[in-house]
């Protein structure tokens, strides 16, 4: 095992042989199965597993490919042949998705073998992004590089993927399986809304310990997750996770998939239970066979490149004189950076949110774009948000304006990062099978009408997600102010929720009342914006008022006649 | 829904009592999507095989446009179905269900918000509509 973190991809694991023979076989045994269902010797009933194995929905329009971004990170040369998938196979367009992958909305079943071999010919696949499996794990899009980070969480994130990819055990749960992981006191993961939340800290011997959240969902029952575990050692973390799975894998409902999830069991066992029977399994466990041995996870993060993080001295002095030559890019830098561990450099985010754009949505040039980006100013590194952005995690200070002039230039640097702009959307009904109503368009007349980015800065934090059903991919229940898409009668009507959030401040967002016919959403809602701009004490978020007041306070600002 | 001023229509006989049902839990179609009136008229449509496409049952096989679809009336659509998926084990067309037409509208279009996306595209990308063409597979 090779042990030159000069040489590895910055950020992410470099594969080795073994990883390289295993994808190859897997696109030489799919083509074989698309080859028998194309002969007809594979029905449709039959060939439907094979195919969501490998990432590929048929959706409304045509096959949907959800290609698998580990932990959300990936280099400039993966982001390259993503770009010549979406001009060669698709419509010229990709989708970041909200668990960090990439999916792509108009791809031919015939030419799917093809493009997964081209993802692995750049150690990509599409596997774990579909299924009742452990899914693509997530991570914290500042991960390596942010200020307020205890320890990176990818080294962890990639052991689980190593450890959860084909699990024998784990292939055929109740239901789906979601994972994030945090090394930070900051929840940027969404950690409670998971099947399995970690938050990662060092322990006393130097070694990292976790805390473990447990049964936490969005979907149609939304529930926040409990903590199951303290300071779990890091030496025990794949046997309790393993005990964790194979509890829900025997306990969890298979006669109603709308109870499957590991939530539902959590809340009817009643936590005190489920830990009797995880902590049950754990201890019959032949825990040698699982020991995670610092040596082991050493070696996995020898496999991360190591950004050189060298800047010049006056690196922050020069970002703090562009600041103030020019207010575009000060504002920008005030809304789109976060914090570096290291004074000479800053984090950048990427918006993905035009005004009026589809969020998430990047034409081929804007992916050769990033990634010429990426290898200019960032190690070639680039990672995707849950939020449906880009970030590159290290770019110098004293080179950040270069960098948003490049993006400036291509459409790219809209100033919104968690903002009323910064608006989570699902594909909705435009592209998805199981929507009820339109998300994307929603989403496109609200950031048009607050485009001007003084007032969004004035309106200040303020996070907007939407869902086209109540699968809820948009996360709509952890938004300020969420939008769930409903199907009356065949027409779309939306319903709103207020006070949700998935960080620090975890909440679920209640229903503020009868849903609303499409045309009169964004009107309410910009009633409701205003609402608070009148309401709030000075320097006040608009969670903040609204948990301070009150639906009752904005309930006839959303009702009022038009 | 820009320029297209299509009305709400009451359901009168089946009604849709589910949410959507995810990918890989059932092979059946979404009972959302093959709701009718026991009146009125309605289309089929599938989606191709080889490139997920939708398609519509046209007289002389699958078109890609829906204005060529053969239209049903609804007293008939559900044996038109279960011949179309007796035709559809050749491996031509996945996915086969009877879409309800809007009486009101002048041309074939159906009722609900969701096939006339089907039927007329993303909104968000009218670009990526489908072309009419005389081209019948």
């Amino acid at each position: 095992m090779s042990t030159d973190t000069a040489t590895q991809p910055v950020g992410r694991y470099a594969y080795d042989e073994v990883d390289r023979t295993f994808l190859s076989q897997r696109v030489a045994q799919f083509r074989e199965q698309v080859g028998r269902r194309v002969a007809g010797d594979l029905s449709e009933d039959e060939f439907k597993p094979l195919r969501l194995m490998n990432g590929l929905y048929l959706q409304l329009h045509a096959y949907m490919l959800r290609v698998a971004v580990p932990y959300g990170m990936m280099g400039a040369d993966q982001m390259r042949e993503l770009a010549h998938i979406a001009r060669t196979y698709d419509r010229d367009y990709g989708h970041f998705t909200t668990r960090q992958n990439i999916q792509f909305n108009w791809i031919r079943l015939e030419d799917t073998p093809d493009i997964l071999e081209r993802l692995a010919g750049v150690n990509m696949h599409a596997i774990q992004t579909s299924g009742n499996c452990i899914r693509n794990v997530t991570c914290d899009e500042f991960a390596g590089a942010a200020a307020d980070e205890l320890l990176d969480p990818r080294i962890h994130a990639e052991i689980l993927r190593q450890w959860s990819t084909l699990h024998p055990e784990f292939s055929f749960l109740p239901r789906k399986f979601k994972i994030a992981i945090s090394g930070s006191p900051h929840d940027r993961v969404a950690a409670r809304f998971h099947d399995i939340g970690l938050v990662a800290h060092p322990g006393p011997n130097g070694r990292p310990v976790f805390d473990v959240f447990v049964g936490g969902g969005l979907g149609r029952t939304p529930i926040i997750g409990v903590h199951l575990c303290h300071d779990l050692p890091e030496e025990d973390l794949l046997a309790y996770l393993e005990a964790v799975v194979r509890v829900y894998n025997a306990y969890g409902r298979r006669d109603n998939m709308y109870k499957a999830r590991i939530k539902i069991l959590v809340q009817a066992l009643g936590v005190e239970q489920f830990r009797e029977k995880v902590d049950a399994e754990f201890a019959q466990m032949n825990r040698a066979d699982y020991r995670l041995e610092p040596a082991i996870v050493e070696g996995i993060r020898a496999r991360f490149g190591i950004p050189d993080l060298d800047a010049p001295a006056d690196a922050a002095q020069k970002l703090d004189s562009d600041r103030k030559a020019d207010a575009r890019f000060d504002r920008w830098v005030r809304t789109n950076t976060h914090a570096h561990r290291h004074e000479g450099f800053i984090s950048a985010v990427v918006s993905i949110k035009p005004d009026g754009g589809i969020p998430g949505d990047v034409t081929a040039d804007q992916m050769d774009l990033i990634a010429d980006l990426a290898d200019e100013f960032s190690f070639g590194e680039i990672r995707v948000t849950h939020m449906q952005n880009v970030v590159l995690g290290h770019v110098r200070k004293d080179r950040l304006r270069d960098l948003w002039l490049r993006l400036d230039g291509a459409g790219l640097g809209t100033p919104n990062i968690g903002l009323v702009g910064d608006i989570i959307a699902c594909p909705g009904l435009d592209y998805c099978a199981l929507a009820n109503a339109r998300s994307i368009p929603i989403a496109q007349k609200l950031s048009a009408r607050f485009a001007n980015p003084e007032l969004q800065e004035n309106i200040g934090t303020l996070r907007i997600n939407i869902s086209g059903c109540i699968n809820a991919c948009g996360h709509h229940h952890a938004g300020h102010i969420g939008i769930l898409g409903v199907d009356k009668r065949g027409e779309e009507f939306f319903q709103l929720t207020l006070g949700g959030s998935a960080e620090n401040d975890v909440a679920i967002g209640q229903i503020i009342g009868p849903a609303l016919p499409e045309d009169e959403t964004v009107d309410a809602i910009a009633r409701l914006i205003d609402t608070y701009l009148v309401l709030r004490n000075e320097g006040e978020a608009f969670i903040d008022t609204y948990r301070r007041l009150g639906a009752a306070s904005f309930k006839d600002a959303v009702y009022a006649p038009a | 829904m820009g320029a297209r001023a299509w009305t709400a229509h009451p359901f009168t006989a089946v009604e849709a009592v589910t949410g959507p049902l995810p990918e890989g839990i059932s092979s059946e179609v979404d009972v959302r999507n093959n709701r009718r009136d026991m009146t009125g008229a309605s289309v089929i449509t599938a989606n191709r095989l080889l490139d997920g496409r939708i398609v519509w049952l046209a007289p002389q096989g699958w078109s890609e446009v829906i204005s060529q679809a053969r239209v049903f009336d609804n007293a008939a659509v559900e044996d038109a179905i279960k011949q179309a998926k007796v035709a559809a084990d050749a491996g031509t067309v996945v996915g086969i269900y009877g879409v309800q037409l809007d009486p009101e509208a002048t041309k074939i279009t159906p009722l609900t918000v969701r096939e006339r996306i089907r039927a007329f595209g993303p909104t968000v990308h009218p670009d990526f509509a489908p072309v009419e063409t005389p081209h019948v597979h």
